[in-house]
């Protein structure tokens, strides 16, 4: 199948969903509600999640709902995409979803350390069993991480769990999601290597500047917050196609002060990360994906037809949730809109 | 066919039904349907007037016990047991019960179960240990005192095994690891190790390994000594596991022998009782009494009734013939046709299956299409393939219906092969019994025969039209419809006119008077509701309103007339297929013979015979079809009956559980 056939369908879909995307001018509307009904009325009147929102009642809609009515749409909007492709595409694509359902297997993990009801949160879990089939019952009912682990028996993260169930004296929440956010890399990356060289080639190095920018995130955060060993700051980055190899990560890891991480990061292309000190925390990620949208652009524009069209459309598309949560969020806490207007990822 | 309406008390129902599978010939409907339709016959038996009465609180039979359970584990014993499944027609009769059944097989399945989960165990534990024995093989210079390591007083000391990318992970940052680690063995992407640490530092170390996902592997049996100690110890207990396996299998094995026969007979007797539940979901029932109703041929019913005689009383039969049944309720039509037509009785099938008073089409099916095909791909050698091809798909590969055509149509084409001269597309090995069909003077000839083989076709339809017609007594469509004695009468004046002007220049009766009486019968055609209901007495005159009716059947009467035609010369292409059939092989002929040696050429023409034989076997398989179903069908056959299907099961001596059709 040659990359028109393959793509061309595909990308036209994506092209036409990201033309549906919210604006800026939509952005400044919502901004200027005043609570979370006027949010969702907004929402449903007047952009694409009016097929999402159908069913709802603006006025008496409750936060996180309306989120998790977001997040659907945005698996779903992969969904649609998916459908478009065939054999070792389909199941890369498919491994998108994994990312997605560890949010929710994590969002569990945290429930059950905190000894809360789980089965209470199961509507507001929107992404499990778009990729694996899991005992619900079981899963939303354990009471203890080693019965969590059990009865994800049969999907695909047993595997890499499995460990951590003998390791009984270790077994942490923290080990647990950082061993389901490897996984996924894990998983991605074998299902990346299944696909034409030529086509992998083309968006391998936007993939890789992921890595090393959620590399980079990581180790910052460990080192500033956490105040993890370095050999686990180190143990826990993501090993599978980045452009700074071990060495450079160890560097990063071991970096006798914060100041000195930074120093090592300016030299580099990912200096935009550190240029300003104000809040670099906070802002991190959101410099973090802008950066991201602007390479695939750039792929985009520069290669033709392949396929980076719809992950244009994904990371788009989880831009968008991400800010439309932020501007909730903003609502709820009172803030001025200009204020508000920093935290978005798309620049107003 | 009669129609069997039986009353029994509920607690017979599944004793009932059983004896209806056994003897396999009923075709069970909806009991429920048949009393509210008020079609469901009574004959009152003496002093039985509440199982009567109880009609009107009556309602669908639920079949409450869950069978599925102890089938399930009936069939994981025969597995376990090695046992073939097979229905035996030895048990089918005998007399027990069904409860002692499930309680038996219950308690032979936890003895089973007990053994195979032993069993299991024993084998994990036996692999384990093995591959712990592997470990040890690659320590074996190394000689310390494993048990000895696990108690110093200093360091901690593990082995155990992690991904190859965490452990490739941990070698980048050795240097900053506070362990010494030694790796011994590498297995199916894991690598085994071994990690000594000092015990001051062991909540760093185990941090660090638990964030690689290190999991950890105990000596088995808590053994010390050195590797080499270990694994000789080892030995004894793999030698002791190994017993214990062979152990515990002979005592499957007997087990197996001790209830063999019992296990058996469950199998048949739950199997039997499955199907009983077929025909429990179409029966109705009260808190007392079940009703059950369903078509029996009239040939199986003194064997059914001797069956249920066993009931006495506490069972009522009664038969009606398929006469004295509402009319709304069609019985299901059994075909019967002989060794040779059988299999044509599919092609039929797909079309639709016969309705219950019309004549089943099969042997008229089976002598045109062989016909047809047969002069559409009249080849000796193909033929000949054709034929062990299609009795090897029906006796070896069970495809009957496939292959049993295949064989037929096959026979059919070496006949006209013989008849046109062709072995595997050569003309030039026999001589033709009749004509060479490509040779420029035949050329006519075949496509006339084509055409003459139509007309013979199209008036053996046209008769079982008019027979299907009489038994249905449908005046409107059998005297006077373009299918029936006009049509037909229409039919033959045009070719006997058309044969005339041909040969001799001129029609036997002046062209006129034809053009009047075919005028006539066209008219006839044209006004047969309105004149078969003035015959018949019936009112109303017309069914449809006026106007649309007279549109109707005039555009009708109009392509009455072209449809003949072009029914006609469709026949011609029988004609053309067999040229066409000729032409192409000679396409492959020609470039053989353009070949410079000869197995290039041999080559070529075995090339040419199979593309031959897949393409055009494949177009003149269509082509019959389409005669059949087009051409023919549409004039006589209606295809709107409901196959026969008897619930029962089949005796078997092979491995396969169960079929529920005669197919």
């Amino acid at each position: 199948m040659s990359n028109l056939n393959r793509f061309a369908a595909v990308s036209t879909k994506a092209l036409a969903m990201e033309g549906q995307l919210l604006n800026d001018e939509d952005y400044i509307n919502l901004l200027s509600r005043d609570n979370v009904s006027g949010i969702a009325s907004y929402l449903k009147n007047n952009t694409h999640f009016a097929s999402v929102l159908h069913g709802i009642d603006g006025g008496s809609i409750h936060r996180s709902q309306l989120e998790v009515l977001l997040k659907r749409s945005h698996v779903g909007g992969i969904s649609k995409m998916v459908h478009y492709f065939s054999d070792s595409y389909k199941a890369f694509y498919k491994t998108m979803f994994i990312r997605y359902e560890i949010e929710d297997l994590k969002t569990i993990a945290k429930g059950i350390k905190a000894g809360n009801d789980n089965m209470a949160i199961k509507d507001s879990l929107a992404f499990l069993g778009y990729f694996s089939s899991f005992n619900m019952t079981g899963l939303l009912s354990s009471k203890s991480l080693l019965d969590f682990i059990t009865n994800l028996k049969g999907t695909i993260y047993y595997n890499y769990l499995r460990p951590i169930e003998e390791n009984r004296k270790y077994t942490g929440f923290f080990n647990i999601e950082m061993t389901l956010d490897l996984a996924f890399f894990d998983i991605f990356y074998k299902n990346l290597s299944r696909i034409d060289k030529n086509n992998i080639s083309i968006i391998k190095s936007y993939l890789d500047a992921y890595v090393d920018l959620l590399n980079i995130q990581w180790i910052y955060r460990g080192l500033k917050f956490y105040g993890l060993p370095r050999e686990l700051l180190f143990n826990y980055t993501i090993s599978h196609g980045r452009i700074f190899d071990s060495d450079y990560i160890k560097r990063l890891c071991y970096s006798r002060s914060l100041e000195e991480f930074r120093e090592i990061v300016r030299n580099t292309k990912y200096s935009f990360l550190f240029h300003m000190e104000s809040q670099e925390g906070i802002f991190m990620e959101r410099r973090i994906l802008r950066y991201l949208y602007y390479n695939l652009k750039r792929i985009k524009v520069k290669s033709g037809m392949n396929m980076s069209q719809p992950l244009v459309y994904i990371l788009l598309s989880e831009i968008e949730i991400r800010d439309i949560i932020s501007v909730i969020e903003s609502i709820r806490y009172g803030m001025q809109i200009d204020e508000a207007k920093k935290y978005l990822i798309r620049k107003l | 066919m009669e129609m069997m309406n039986a009353i029994g008390y509920l607690d017979d129902i599944d004793n009932v039904s059983m004896e209806i599978v056994k003897q396999g010939s009923m075709h069970i409907v909806n009991a429920l349907n048949e009393i509210n339709q008020n079609d469901f016959t009574v004959l009152m038996p003496k002093g039985r007037t509440s199982s009567i009465t109880d009609l009107s609180f009556v309602r669908q039979y639920r079949n409450t016990r869950d069978h599925a359970d102890i089938v399930d584990k009936a069939e994981k014993l025969m597995d376990i047991f090695g046992i073939e499944r097979e229905i035996s027609k030895k048990y089918a009769d005998s007399d027990t019960d069904h409860n002692k059944i499930s309680d038996m097989i219950r308690n032979i399945y936890d003895q089973a179960a007990a053994l195979t989960g032993k069993l299991k165990e024993a084998r994990t534990e036996l692999a384990g240990t093995k591959e712990f024995c592997e470990h040890m093989r690659r320590m074996m210079d190394v000689n310390i005192d494993l048990g000895a390591m696990k108690d110093l007083k200093f360091f901690s000391f593990r082995i155990g095994r992690l991904k190859k990318e965490n452990y490739a992970r941990l070698m980048d940052n050795i240097e900053n690891i506070s362990s010494i680690i030694y790796r011994i063995n590498t297995l199916r992407g894991y690598e085994v190790i071994v990690a000594i640490s000092p015990k001051i530092l062991e909540a760093e170390t185990a941090r660090i390994l638990s964030s690689l996902n290190f999991e950890k592997i105990d000596i088995p049996y808590d053994l010390t000594g050195t590797p080499r100690e270990i694994i000789e110890k080892l030995g004894r207990k793999i030698d002791e596991k190994e017993n214990e396996i062979k152990d515990l299998n002979s005592d499957i094995l007997l087990l197996g022998r001790k209830y063999r026969e019992s296990v058996d007979e469950s199998y048949t007797k739950l199997k039997l009782l499955e199907k009983a539940q077929d025909v429990n979901n179409e029966v109705a029932c009260t808190d007392e009494f079940f009703y059950l109703a369903g078509w029996v041929p009239v040939s199986e019913k003194q064997n059914l009734q001797k069956r249920l005689s066993r009931f006495g009383d506490r069972l009522t039969l009664a038969f009606k013939p398929q006469s004295e049944v509402n009319s709304s309720l069609i019985p299901p039509t059994k075909l019967k046709n002989n060794w040779l037509f059988r299999p044509f009785e599919a092609i039929v099938r797909m079309y639709g299956t016969p309705s219950y008073n019309e004549l089943d089409p099969t042997a008229f099916v089976a002598v045109s299409y062989m016909i047809m095909f047969g002069c559409m791909f009249g080849d000796l050698g193909q033929g000949l393939i054709f034929l062990i091809a299609g009795l090897l798909l029906e006796h070896k590969f069970r495809h009957p219906n496939l292959g049993g055509v295949l064989s037929r149509v096959g026979l059919s084409s070496m006949f006209f092969g013989l008849l046109f001269g062709s072995v595997f597309g050569n003309e030039n090995l026999i001589k033709p019994l009749l004509f060479h069909p490509m040779e420029s003077k035949n050329i006519n000839t075949i496509l006339l025969l084509g055409i003459v083989l139509g007309i013979a076709f199209t008036t053996v339809s046209f008769i079982f039209s008019l027979i299907n017609s009489f038994r249905k007594k449908d005046m409107e469509n059998g005297l006077f419809g373009k299918n029936g004695a006009a049509g037909f009468v229409f039919y033959w004046i045009m070719i006997i006119t058309a044969v005339d002007i041909f040969i001799k220049g001129k029609s036997r009766l002046p062209i006129g008077i034809i053009a009047i009486i075919l005028f006539i019968l066209l008219l006839f055609m044209m006004i047969k509701q309105p004149f078969s209901h003035i015959i018949s007495g019936r009112k109303p005159l017309y069914d449809d309103p006026v106007g649309d009716y007279y549109i109707e059947n005039g555009f009708g009467a109009f392509e009455t007339i072209i449809s003949m035609l072009s029914n006609t010369v469709s026949f011609i292409r029988i004609g053309a297929f067999a040229l066409n059939h000729v032409g192409l092989f000679m396409a492959f002929a020609t470039i053989a013979a353009m070949m410079s040696n000869g197995a290039e050429a041999v080559f070529i023409l075995v090339l040419g015979n199979i593309v031959v034989m897949c393409l055009e076997g494949m177009v003149v398989f269509i082509q019959g079809l389409r005669l059949e179903y087009y051409e023919l069908f549409s004039k006589y056959y209606e295809g709107k009956g409901i196959e026969y299907i008897p619930v029962k099961v089949i005796f078997d001596k092979t491995n396969t559980p169960i079929s529920t059709s005669e197919r």
